[in-house]
């Protein structure tokens, strides 16, 4: 390959780069309509049942599809906070979830952080009270290479 | 700079003694690796946006240094310090990694890169590599195609690594895989496979294989 010829490919590979900045944007637009839509979900429901808090406390189980004993068990060592559950794709190995791990451990509202990746579900646990971003969720796993695919807030 | 160059190659080469055996050259690469890190990590050429990842492979033909950051989630940029067994050469490279495209399901990642490096010091020392990786918990297979100039010969290389995981381990747990790894190697001017055997825990990541040829392939990592 001649000089020109390299220079030439790390060029467009630079534009393609610049080009994708571009696409990431937009999927972090469409991440966080899908966050969005999520939590306009809960509110729809939250408001069927004469509820008006932005996440109201929910039984940690039979209550959604992701509540489950081990979410309880995770929400009894973070007693007293809410929990978010994000179902992700995506997050085959060890490696996935440290960078998530990593990610998230820089959020200073994150209080406790747990990761199954048999189930691809991210506990992560915040205050009481404390309104969680969901776009910012939706961003930390994008950012580590995964989709998030469903997000539920539970308070214990 | 120049010099700062040449004291590099200068600690490179006095790594190199002749005397030294693969072992003894092996224990001074991790020792100093690991002397200069908390533990040690990852398997792809991009990591999580903000993400440091530093490598160290040994083997027949090379033993290199690679450091690369993640300031993107599509792309890394890298630098490398590499010494050409053959030829008995160090160079510094710069490199960069693109995500083409990635795919997840629930239980899956595959991804197709692109990466490219240019020697610092020799523009005619460089490459250009597409590279794709499939991945379940259970199975891993990836797949390189090379374009290599190092200024003393150009080649194509395609380089193949099949995997299984004998058990799926749990978050933190040491993970185990057993691989077969295929390339060619040009010292013996013919392809080698060989058995691997990858195991990572936390952050670290270390990967050994064998070939009565083309002696070890050590591939170590860390993420931070």
């Amino acid at each position: 390959m001649k000089r020109s010829d390299f220079i030439a490919l790390i060029s467009a590979m630079a534009l393609t780069v610049l080009g994708q900045v571009h696409a990431d944007q937009k999927t972090d637009h469409q991440g966080g309509h899908a966050a969005h839509k999520q939590t306009d979900q809960m509110h729809q429901e939250h408001a069927m049942h004469g509820e008006d808090a932005q996440h109201q406390a929910m039984q940690p189980t039979g209550q959604g599809a992701i509540a489950s004993d081990y979410v309880a068990k995770f929400a009894g060592q973070a007693e007293g906070k809410q929990v978010l559950v994000a179902n992700v794709e995506g997050m085959v190995c060890d490696f996935c979830a440290r960078g998530v791990e990593k990610t998230f451990q820089k959020q200073v509202a994150v209080r406790d952080i747990q990761v199954d990746l048999a189930k691809g579900v991210i506990l992560l646990a915040y205050d009481s009270g404390y309104t969680i971003d969901k776009q910012a969720v939706a961003r930390g796993v994008l950012d580590n290479g995964l989709n998030l695919v469903g997000v539920e807030v539970l308070e214990f | 700079m120049t010099s700062f160059w040449a004291l590099l190659r200068s600690v490179n080469y006095a790594l190199m003694i002749p005397p030294m055996g693969i072992k003894q050259h092996a224990v001074i690469w991790w020792t100093l690796l690991l002397l200069g890190l908390p533990t040690l990590a990852v398997p792809r050429p991009i990591s999580y946006v903000g993400g440091h990842t530093l490598m160290a492979e040994s083997g027949a033909m090379f033993q290199r240094m690679y450091w690369h950051y993640t300031p993107g989630r599509r792309y890394s940029l890298g630098f490398s310090m590499r010494h050409n067994r053959m030829h008995d050469e160090t160079d510094a490279m710069a490199r960069v990694a693109y995500l083409v495209n990635r795919r997840n399901t629930r239980n899956t990642q595959r991804n197709l890169y692109l990466k490219s490096g240019v020697a610092l010091d020799n523009s005619d020392n460089h490459f250009i590599s597409i590279a794709g990786d499939w991945e379940s918990r259970r199975l891993f297979g990836s797949a390189a195609w090379t374009r290599v100039s190092d200024g003393h010969a150009r080649y194509n290389d395609l380089s193949v690594q099949l995997g299984v995981a004998p058990y799926l381990g749990e978050y933190g747990d040491l993970h185990t895989w057993l691989m077969l790894k295929s390339k060619r190697d040009y010292r013996l001017d013919r392809r080698v496979t060989y058995p691997v055997v990858r195991l990572f825990k936390n952050s670290a990541f270390v990967e050994v294989g064998y070939h009565q040829d083309a002696r070890l392939d050590i591939h170590l990592m860390y993420r931070f």
